[in-house]
């Protein structure tokens, strides 16, 4: 009972933003010291141990030392959360897989032919590797979800995430709607949580939190389309962070035998 | 305030299965609060820092109540670590209950599948300690196996003063009692519906088939009375969640007579 | 017979009756909203608020208790509420009707809701003639509403007629000069042919609609009359301390009706799409007598999609 959770935090491929969301929740770590311990933290401490309660994965799975990284972690970790949107949903690692991969790989690394250290595999969120048994979404994700999550692990509280449109918060805040202002945001079909931050500050949804469960894909696009946006600008906005779950959800649904 | 509990004392805590308690409660002895509380009636029991959630009256007398509680949410999971001694912080009763009065002299059906035979524990506690109101009581229990069996020191008396059919989903070979889903055990009984009220409690796939099986026995839609379990927060009939088909399961419910709520829709 | 306020004295009056509480109207800023005036200058009829009036009667996210997890013996400790009274101008029909609505789930014979019921004690209803109708989408005019507010205004051009319908209304302004005048009903474009819909529920006319939901609980957060929530528990980071509060909720999320467990009962998107258009016609008026909705037609307006449900209603074939 008394004895302090573990807690880590790990970075494979991604910008490290989320780590740093996560120390910005400093004053609520304070607070948590005497029931946590904060074990692995590599971007404020030097000395960092192994094996933990719950362990925070930033970053996509976008190279061979990543994956073999990442199976340590899960390994060394009770119970792991995928921390920001490329743990999550891939983000904009992912976007390469609606276009051709070998042509994204020449482009990118023959600038560096010398660089032999790289071995690039598909980029994917770390769920299609391991098991995952949270997800804090977003880009970055939002610092008092990751607080809230902290508190609901000292509680013993099972973690849950918000999955209501981002419009809900945004119609709670009684914002005027960026789609009647002819602004093309993604709202209706993206996850929240966020308290509608981009929107309630005029700046459309671009889907960072990933798509809801029950998106309906093919209703959204066909908005867009009637108010007058330009289709494929807006597919490319959709799968900015999200191009697996849009890949996803076109696929055809599978025969049943 | 309308959120308002009361905290009511544990004083015994009675392991049932793996991750279920039945909890035994004592009414405090300041708050005026009703005396004895109906069979089907439930309470939001909360817990600060995690929230609400409803149970049934599982027994009641003139100075405790019990509830039967398995740990499956954050709030439940919570209670079951709660020792006597320890407070629960209740609001209610609120719902609707079974009809006690107005059935007596009627033989009793009760059909219950896995923790939905909790409220109808309330039932037969209350009939026992009025047996001589009530014709024959023919109880069937499903549980999913042996281990998940409640109330096994009550099955005992029950056994000797009601019809009582024990069965179990699935067990191991050496399990000696009944293995076959409830509602085949009720189809077997032969009953017919002459003077018989049923009360099903369950899961909603259970309920399903208990009334089509009891329709063919014969039983009018009147003569049925189901209880049904929905995600709650208000038990007021504000909050809107736990509504089917206009019905409000807190309000209107948890108890309905069956005619009241046949083809009802999500 | 009502009496007849010069549009130039508007101001002086409506200051005189909202003296000691809140003015709330129709503010104009990037979009019309209801506010709390500060300023008479920023009242604007032209038009109606997408937003209706219900927050002040029951706010997007009410604390309730007070939670103190060190204190055994009393860990709630009940929010007191604070309300000024509070003075409504410029709110339609539609929008004092919907509040006749939501008097029956929160204020019904058993149980009554303290904010609600304090905020209903200390309003005052000032309403104002839909001449012509605010919005195309509207149709109250199909859906028999009652004249409910303490007064109503019509737009006379340089003046207003007023008409009291209560007697605290009356009061209010017993010093105006008299005038006979009968105000003209609300004429909408749109209506709604019928309002039985039970024999409809299989009817495929709903799939069409429900391919374009979006399921993003628009219609539920912009309708007069849907006031469903949550009930959250969030502690602060000593984990001791914190709130137990109320959240509005949308029957349309898909973890409506999601129970511990995870058993979710509504899971399908046609089943949410059919429940708000069921409860707003069929199931409030099988209880209360009285349909749930008002015609205010901001579900439709404020959909992405436009989805509109008085057009499926009236295609039905019998």
């Amino acid at each position: 009972m008394n004895k302090k959770l573990r807690i880590g935090v790990k970075s494979i491929t991604g910008c490290a933003g989320c780590q740093l969301s996560l120390y910005f929740i400093e004053d609520v770590l304070l607070e948590l010291l005497d029931k946590i311990d904060l074990v692995a933290a590599p971007m404020i401490k030097s000395k960092n141990e192994e094996e933990y309660d719950v362990l925070f994965i930033e970053g996509s799975v976008s190279s061979q030392d990543d994956l073999d990284n990442l199976l340590k972690f899960r390994k060394q970790a009770k119970f792991l959360i995928a921390l920001g949107a490329c743990a999550s949903h891939g983000c904009m690692q992912s976007m390469k897989h609606l276009m051709n991969e070998k042509e994204v790989e020449k482009d990118v690394y023959n600038k560096f032919p010398s660089d032999k250290r790289l071995k690039p595999i598909t980029s994917v969120p770390i769920h299609k590797h391991v098991k995952v048994d949270f997800y804090i979404p977003g880009c970055p994700p939002n610092n008092e979800e990751i607080a809230q999550v902290f508190k609901w692990l000292v509680q013993g509280k099972r973690l849950k995430v918000y999955d209501k449109a981002v419009c809900h918060e945004c119609s709670l805040k009684e914002n005027y709607c960026l789609l009647d202002q002819g602004i093309e945001c993604l709202g209706p079909l993206m996850n929240g949580g966020c308290k509608a931050l981009c929107p309630d500050y005029n700046h459309p949804c671009t889907g960072c939190r990933g798509m809801l469960d029950d998106a309906n894909l093919k209703s959204g696009k066909e908005m867009l389309k009637d108010k007058g946006f330009d289709p494929d600008m807006m597919i490319k906005r959709m799968t900015k962070y999200n191009a697996l779950q849009f890949k996803e959800f076109e696929k055809p649904p599978e025969e049943s035998k | 305030m309308l959120f308002n509990a009361t905290p009511f004392r544990i004083v015994k805590k009675e392991k049932q299965t793996e991750d279920t308690y039945l909890f035994r409660l004592e009414k405090p002895k300041k708050e005026k609060i009703k005396l004895c509380y109906e069979p089907g009636e439930f309470f939001l029991v909360s817990v600060p820092g995690i929230g609400e959630a409803p149970f049934s009256v599982c027994a009641c007398s003139k100075d405790f109540i019990e509830f039967n509680i398995r740990g499956l949410g954050d709030v439940t999971n919570h209670l079951i670590k709660l020792k006597p001694g320890d407070y629960l912080w209740l609001r209610g009763p609120y719902g609707t209950s079974y009809p006690m009065k107005e059935l007596k002299g009627n033989s009793l059906v009760i059909i219950g599948g896995g923790t939905g035979v909790a409220p109808l524990r309330g039932v037969l506690k209350y009939v026992e300690e009025r047996r001589a109101d009530y014709d024959r009581v023919h109880a069937f229990f499903g549980f999913r196996d042996p281990n998940e069996i409640l109330f096994k020191k009550d099955m005992k008396l029950w056994n000797r003063i009601f019809d009582l059919n024990l069965t179990v989903d699935k067990a191991p070979k050496s399990y000696k009692g009944r293995v076959g889903l409830v509602t085949k055990v009720v189809e077997e009984s032969g009953l017919n519906n002459k003077n018989k009220i049923a009360m099903v409690c369950g899961p909603p796939i259970m309920i399903k088939f208990t009334i089509q099986t009891l329709e063919k026995m014969g039983f009018h839609h009147d003569q049925i009375f189901v209880s049904f379990e929905r995600r709650m927060k208000c038990g007021v009939g504000m909050c809107g969640h736990c509504m089917i088909s206009g019905k409000y399961v807190c309000k209107d419910g948890p108890v309905f007579r069956y005619n009241k709520v046949k083809g009802i829709r999500e | 017979m009502g009496k007849v306020l010069e549009k130039k004295r508007l101001n002086e009056f409506l200051s005189k009756v909202s003296k000691g509480g809140d003015l709330i109207a129709p503010v104009k800023r990037d979009t019309l909203r209801f506010e709390i005036v500060k300023d008479f200058n920023d009242i604007c009829l032209e038009g109606r608020p997408l937003f209706p009036v219900k927050k002040f009667f029951s706010p997007a996210k009410e604390d309730l208790f007070n939670l103190n997890l060190t204190n055994k013996n009393k860990p709630f400790d009940e929010e007191k509420i604070k309300l000024k009274p509070r003075v409504i101008f410029g709110g339609r029909l539609c929008d004092f009707n919907g509040l006749l609505k939501l008097d029956k789930l929160f204020l019904s014979e058993e149980y009554q809701d303290d904010y609600y019921k304090l905020a209903r004690e200390n309003t005052l209803l000032l309403g104002i003639n839909c001449d012509p109708a605010p919005s195309e989408y509207c149709f109250c005019e199909s859906m028999d509403l009652e004249k409910y507010y303490d007064l109503f205004f019509h737009d006379m051009g340089d003046k207003y007629y007023i008409e009291a319908g209560s007697e605290k209304g009356k009061t209010l302004i017993i010093d105006l000069e008299d005038y006979d005048f009968t105000i003209p009903s609300i004429k909408c474009e749109k209506k709604l042919y019928t309002k039985d819909i039970s024999k409809y529920y299989d009817d495929s006319a709903w799939d069409k609609e429900n391919d374009k939901c979006l399921s993003c609980g628009k219609c539920t957060a912009h309708c007069t009359t849907c006031l469903c929530f949550d009930m959250i528990d969030e502690l602060e980071a000593d984990v001791k301390h914190g709130k137990r509060f109320k959240e509005w909720d949308s029957c349309q999320f898909l973890n409506f009706t999601e129970v511990a467990g995870g058993a979710i009962f509504r899971k399908d998107r046609i089943n949410r799409f059919k429940h708000r258009i069921y409860h707003k016609l069929q199931y409030f008026r099988e209880k209360f007598d009285m349909d749930m909705c008002t015609g205010c037609g901001r579900c439709i307006e404020s959909c992405p999609r436009l989805i509109d449900f008085t057009e499926v209603i009236n295609n039905f074939k019998d």
